[in-house]
Parts: C-alpha cells; sequence; structure tokens
C-alpha cells in the first residue's frame, strides 16, 4: 500500500511539472489548416512590392506567425475560413513562405495573450493592432515601420486617413486594413409606421431634422410598447457616437497631436447637442450612456424598440442574415455644414524582428491582407470599406455604398500614446455629459489640464 | 563518579535524524508544497518586486517607488478606495448583522429542519457570482426590470439602478447584502450551538428575557465566531471584482470602480503591471492593517 502511495504521489508530481513545463507564455502556433502548394504551381498574382526572385536563385524556405483575432483553429465561422482561404491564397502565391496562424479573440483574454507573445518577441510577427495600442508599441520599438515596403503605386493607392492613423512620430508603423465608417442604421418599418422620410447622403438631415424625426420616432404603441427615435453604443469606452462629437468642427485633439481641444465653443457645443438627445429631447432607451454594444444592437434587431442606431459596419451581416428591414443613413450635419464619420481603423502591424528574411515575408503578408487582391481571392473578406483607393470590394450593396461613401467624410484623431488613466478619465467625462452630471464645458475644463499634461509628456 | 557530560549531536547528524523521523511526512506534503511555491509563493514574490519595477514591452526597470508616486497622485486611485471602503463597511456589518438573525431565529428550530434552512441559506454560496451577477443586472434593468416593474405597481417612476453614477454603488451594495452569506449562518448556528444550556437557564432562573439573554450571553460568548467572520467578510469586502466588472464595468463615470477592479484594469487592460503590483501591494496593507485592528479590540479568549 505504502509503495502503492508513493508511485502515485511521485507521478502527481511528475504531471504537475510537465503541466507547468508546458504552459510557455507564447500560446503554441497551429500548423496550417493546409500545407503549402509544391513550389512547381503557377503562382498567383499579388502586390508584392519585391521583383520575383530570379529563376536560378531560389527563395529561402521562412516561417512566419500570424496572429489574428477572432481566428479559431478548425472553425466554421465565416471570420476563420475567411482567414484560412487569404493565408492559403498567399501561401500559393509565395511558395516559400509559410504562414502559422494563432487565433486571439477580441477580448481582453486576447489582448493578454498578445501582449505576452510581444513581450518575448518570438512565434509572432503580424498581428490586428488596435489604434490605442499603435503609439505604445511604436514608441516601444516593438514594429517594424511599413514605408520601405512601400511602392510609389502604394503610397498613391492608400487613402491618407488610413496613413495618418498608423502615424507615429512621422513614421508609419502599420498596414491600413479598413476602417469601420460609423453610419445611422435605421429601422425602414418604424419609419413608414410614422411616415418619417430617410434622408440621403446627397440630402443629409440637418441637426434640427433629425432631432424632428428622432422626436417623430420616439412614441409608445397601443399595446404599450415604448419606441425611442435612437440610440448608441455609449458605456465608457465606446465610440459609437463618436461622429456627433465632430459635427460642429470640434476636435479632440489638434491636427497635429499636441493640444487637447475639445474643450473649445465647437467641441463644446457638439457634445450637448449629442447629451441634449437624452435629457432635453429624450429620444433615448434609459440606458443611453452606459449601454454596451451587444445590449443597443439587441434593442435595435431582436427587441426592435428603437428606430435608428448609430454603429459600426460590422453589424450589417447580421441584419442582412435575418433580412432585417435596414436603411443606412448618414450622421446628421452640425454647424460645419457638411457630412462627418468617424471609425476604428483595421490595421495590420509587423512585429521587429532581426531576421530579414522573415521581415520581408511578414511584410508581404501583412500587404497581401490589407490589398485589393485579399478582396478579389475571398469574398466577404472585407467586413467594412478598404483604405485603399483600388478597393471598391465593399460596396456590394445600397447600405453599403452609403458606408463606402462615407469614408471620404472621415475625421480621425493622430494616435498619441497617453497613459490610459487619462483615457479612463476622458471616457468618464464624456459619460458625465450625456448623464446629465456636467455640461461639455465643466467636463472637458476638467479633463483638459491632466490631458494636455499628457500630451506634453507623450511630445517631448 | 563524575559522568563525562552529555555530547549535542552535530547539525549533519541532527539532520539525519530528522530526516530518518520524518522523510514520509516531508514526502507526503512535497506535491502541495511545490503547488504552494510554484502558484503561490512564487508570484507573490515576483508581485513584490514588480511593484518598484517599470514593465513594459522591452523589459523591466527599477524605478524605485515612483509607481507608488503615481498611485498615490492619482485620483481614480482614491475614488476607487473610498467605493471600496463604503461597499466593504455596509457589507460587512449587513453581512454580519443578517447571518447572526437568521442563526439566532433558527436556533429553536428542530434539528431538521435547521439543517433544511441552513442548507437553504448556503445554496447561493455555490453559484457562480457571475450567474447571480446577471441575475441582478435583470432585476435592475430601467426598462423591463423587475424592481422597476414593482415601482410601477405603486405608481412610481422607473430608477435607472445601474445608470445613475448617484446611485449604481448602491444598487450594488444592495444586491450583495440582499443575499444573506451561507457561510455566516452556518458557522453562527454551530457556535450558537456550543454555548452551554446552563447559562440559559441560569438568566431565566433570574429571569432574563429573550432579549436580554441575546444581549448578556449570546453575543458576548459569540465574539470569536463574529471576529473571524468579520475578518473574512472585511478581506471578502476589500476585494469585490466580479460583481462591479459584470454588472457595472467600473462606471458610470467610475463611480463604482474599486480597488481591485482598478488593479485589474491597470494590468490587463493598460498592461502597466508594475503599477498593479503596486496597488496590489497597498491592499495587502490595508486588509492587514484592518485584520490587526479587528484582532486587538475583538480578540478576547472566551473559554466555557
Amino acid at each position: 500500500m505504502k509503495r502503492q502511495l508513493s508511485l502515485l504521489s511521485i507521478l502527481i508530481v511528475l504531471s504537475m511539472l510537465l503541466g507547468a513545463c508546458g504552459g510557455v507564455a507564447t500560446p503554441a502556433a497551429p500548423e496550417p489548416t493546409q500545407p503549402p502548394p509544391a513550389a512547381t504551381e503557377e503562382p498567383i498574382a499579388t502586390e508584392s512590392p519585391t521583383e520575383p526572385p530570379a529563376a536560378t536563385e531560389e527563395p529561402k524556405p521562412v516561417t512566419i506567425t500570424f496572429y489574428q483575432r477572432g481566428y479559431v483553429e478548425g472553425g466554421t465561422d465565416a471570420g476563420t475560413v475567411n482567414t484560412d482561404k487569404a493565408v492559403q491564397k498567399f501561401m500559393e502565391a509565395n511558395p516559400h513562405i509559410t504562414v502559422k496562424i494563432v487565433g486571439i479573440p477580441w477580448t481582453a483574454e486576447g489582448d493578454t495573450k498578445l501582449e505576452t507573445a510581444l513581450a518575448a518577441r518570438s512565434d509572432i510577427n503580424v498581428f490586428r493592432v488596435t489604434s490605442p495600442n499603435l503609439p505604445r508599441y511604436a514608441k516601444q520599438g516593438i514594429l517594424s515601420e511599413i514605408t520601405p515596403f512601400l511602392t510609389e503605386e502604394d503610397k498613391a493607392d492608400f487613402y491618407e486617413s488610413g496613413f495618418q492613423v498608423a502615424t507615429v512620430d512621422g513614421k508609419v508603423w502599420a498596414w491600413p486594413l479598413w476602417v469601420t465608417a460609423i453610419s445611422i442604421f435605421a429601422n425602414t418599418e418604424i419609419f413608414a409606421e410614422r411616415g418619417v422620410e430617410l434622408p440621403s447622403l446627397d440630402a443629409p438631415w440637418t441637426w434640427d431634422e433629425f432631432v424632428a424625426a428622432a422626436k417623430e420616432l420616439t412614441f409608445k404603441r397601443d399595446d404599450g410598447t415604448q419606441v425611442f427615435g435612437f440610440t448608441s453604443s455609449s458605456k465608457w469606452g465606446a465610440v459609437e457616437y463618436y461622429p456627433l462629437m465632430y459635427i460642429d468642427g470640434g476636435r479632440i485633439l489638434s491636427e497635429d497631436g499636441k493640444t487637447f481641444v475639445q474643450n473649445q465653443p465647437e467641441g463644446v457645443s457638439a457634445l450637448d447637442k449629442m447629451a441634449s438627445l437624452a435629457l432635453e429631447h429624450k429620444v433615448t432607451p434609459p440606458d443611453f450612456g452606459t449601454v454596451d454594444q451587444a445590449g443597443v444592437r439587441s434593442q435595435f434587431k431582436d427587441i426592435k424598440n428603437v428606430a435608428m442606431l448609430m454603429s459600426t459596419p460590422g453589424f450589417i451581416p447580421d441584419l442582412e442574415k435575418e433580412n432585417f428591414p435596414l436603411a443606412v443613413l448618414p450622421p446628421p450635419m452640425g454647424d460645419m455644414g457638411t457630412l462627418v464619420s468617424n471609425g476604428a481603423m483595421g490595421l495590420f502591424a509587423v512585429v521587429d524582428v532581426e531576421d530579414q528574411d522573415q521581415l520581408k515575408a511578414a511584410h508581404e503578408l501583412a500587404k497581401y491582407l490589407t490589398g485589393s487582391q485579399v478582396a478579389k481571392d475571398v469574398e466577404g473578406w472585407q467586413l467594412a470599406p478598404g483604405l485603399r483607393r483600388s478597393n471598391t470590394s465593399y460596396a456590394t450593396t445600397p447600405s453599403r455604398e452609403v458606408i463606402a461613401k462615407l469614408v471620404e467624410f472621415g475625421v480621425y484623431e493622430v494616435p498619441v500614446a497617453v497613459p490610459a488613466e487619462v483615457g479612463t478619465n476622458y471616457g468618464a467625462m464624456l459619460q458625465a455629459i450625456i448623464l446629465g452630471e456636467m455640461t461639455g464645458q465643466e467636463a472637458m475644463d476638467a479633463i483638459a489640464e491632466e490631458y494636455q499634461a499628457a500630451l506634453d509628456e507623450a511630445n517631448k | 563518579m563524575v559522568h563525562p557530560p552529555a555530547t549535542r549531536p552535530g547539525l549533519a547528524q541532527r539532520f539525519v535524524q530528522a530526516w530518518n523521523k520524518y522523510k514520509w511526512s516531508y514526502f507526503f506534503i512535497f506535491p502541495s508544497m511545490l503547488l504552494f511555491f510554484i502558484f503561490t509563493a512564487y508570484p507573490v514574490g515576483q508581485a513584490f518586486l514588480l511593484a518598484f519595477q517599470k514593465v513594459d514591452l522591452r523589459g523591466s526597470e527599477w524605478i524605485g517607488l515612483k509607481n507608488f508616486q503615481d498611485i498615490f497622485a492619482s485620483k481614480l486611485f482614491w475614488l476607487s478606495m473610498q467605493h471600496t471602503f463604503i461597499y466593504a463597511a455596509f457589507v460587512v456589518a449587513a453581512w454580519l448583522v443578517t447571518s447572526l438573525l437568521v442563526a439566532v431565529l433558527i436556533q429553536p428550530l428542530h434539528n431538521r429542519i435547521q439543517s433544511l434552512f441552513r442548507a437553504a441559506f448556503y445554496l447561493p454560496n455555490v453559484i457562480s457570482i457571475v450567474v447571480i451577477s446577471l441575475v441582478w443586472i435583470w432585476i435592475f434593468e430601467p426598462q423591463f426590470g423587475f424592481f422597476n416593474y414593482l415601482l410601477s405597481l405603486i405608481g412610481q417612476e422607473p430608477v435607472r439602478w445601474l445608470q445613475n453614477p448617484r446611485i449604481a454603488l448602491w444598487s450594488i451594495v444592495l444586491s450583495t447584502v440582499l443575499i444573506v452569506p451561507g457561510s455566516g449562518v452556518v458557522i453562527y448556528s454551530a457556535a450558537i450551538g456550543s454555548i452551554p444550556r446552563d447559562y440559559y437557564e441560569a438568566a431565566e432562573v433570574e429571569g432574563a428575557n429573550g432579549f436580554q439573554k441575546l444581549l448578556h450571553i449570546t453575543l458576548p460568548l459569540l465574539n470569536p465566531t463574529t471576529l473571524y467572520l468579520m475578518v473574512i467578510y472585511t478581506i471578502a469586502g476589500f476585494q469585490i471584482f466580479e460583481r462591479v466588472y459584470i454588472m457595472t464595468g467600473g462606471g458610470p463615470i467610475n463611480r463604482t470602480t474599486t480597488i481591485v477592479q482598478l488593479i485589474y484594469q491597470t494590468a490587463f487592460s493598460d498592461f502597466n503591471f508594475g503599477r498593479a503590483s503596486a496597488q496590489g501591494l497597498i491592499l495587502f496593507a490595508i486588509i492587514a492593517i484592518f485584520s490587526m485592528i479587528q484582532f486587538k479590540f475583538l480578540g478576547t479568549d472566551i473559554e466555557y
């Protein structure tokens, strides 16, 4: 019995030790779903900036690791399938490059895995970078600059806004893929029920017209159901109502990213207008100001008690799948008198590594994934309007056409690495305005000093 | 006859003797000690070191007390401390009172009925706090929630329980104190059951009523139990996280941010591990100080 117990104890200890050894920080990269084709296969043309190698010179085989958000190894969801297809196409065109895909979720857990891999700087070459993190990674020397890998054709093809949001200290650090141009989604059945006419890109609403429509669309049905005219994800950290902040010509930062300017009159008046939707006009649900994206999307799509939702294009496939009575509207115009949109940029960054072959291969992959060719190779790859002029694959329906056209009205902030706590406090001030705890001027004045100090520090 | 002085065995010899005597004991505690060192002692030691370092993707560098200076200069830190203290104070007091009250009320019942009540009150302890928090979100939902439905029955306007920055923290406190802590009920029941009946009989002979017996016999003799529960409830109160994270995420306007929520945010949202470790050390110090104070003022030895 004693002997058996001893053996059992040893086994337990050994299994724990082995388990601990297996838990290395960098997640194990899965094998590619399909092996790369033989080198004799005809390569498909890609947007490779480099000259094809001479017939006598075999390119050196290289393996790179691609961290893809939302990818699940063996998964059957559209994102995973499209990623597999895109990588497969890339490897067919570049037989000497093997791409390993590591899936990470769009959650804090995914952020942690990504940070761990970046800290170890091993087995990670290409990854989706979010705009707020880009300046930090760039400043910390994690990223490889893309400029040496851009051709003149590329430079002319990309929209300026794409480069603008990827530029830190005068250098471009990521390949721009798309912009989630924010627009207003309308439930056309509710519009018809209330006899409200839809605006268009050519004849957009003024602010007053928008408020009047939202008021008309806020009503109680005979069965007691309360319908609200407008909502948007507005929990702390949400950005989906941001276009409204720019309609009067205000911005968060000056165009050079050195001064906090949202406490200026044009910034404050837009914030007060936004708050008035809930506080004065009462056209928003009672959770406006604290509700998250899932919450507002459920109200709009499932409960159907909201007539207009300001959101990102990523919601359109869900609505289309359910044949939702949808129209996409431009945001209303403010004092500036022109359309304004905003949104998050999809960017692919390349990790700076010493192996030049690997670095070059990683840039090739990032370039392919943000190019026009991938949109042709993989149907459904483009979930938002692309940031290349040549990439027109997104605008396949009237709704998507509106979103694609809104890209040219985009207003974006220069990326500046400010401490996260400043971002937290800024987000809290926006909430304070929407919830009526402070006026736009009070809130922006309250955060201005702290924000400016952070900008001064970042721009030293 | 003179006896030679007894020679004390040498260190090596004593080690061999101890090893021969206790080797199997060490062998059997080895797995748990190994786990303790890998998953507790080592991370705690690392956290202590990280608190004095700046950690980013390039590596780490020693910065002395800079993390602590930044923390004490942060308004959000003091706000989170304020929220944590308010939460802990109300929750600890409410939990102690409600668990004692329930334990006293079920004490005269038959053993089987007592067990039934203890099990019923303990049941929420085995349910995930995530599930409980999600249920509370629905109870507090401003349009269709249960609480606002009850208010509508008496003609009251709906309340934005988790959306109004002035009441969101109190809503979270309410959601916590409305669940009687089963562990407290079980522990108080056991403690009350172990108080000798003689004391109560003697008090009854002297003409004491039920309240007087509770005040002068039960409560004083429950002091060690109360101290124990107060300490563990205070620690739990200071460590409030899941409920806040799920129900409000620290908002609105940072009005429900607590210290552990801030630590989580600093570590896994801002990826500032040095500062998060320093915040963790501060929380550790606060809990330790509170526990010492509680032991000093309530730690009386009672024998019966």
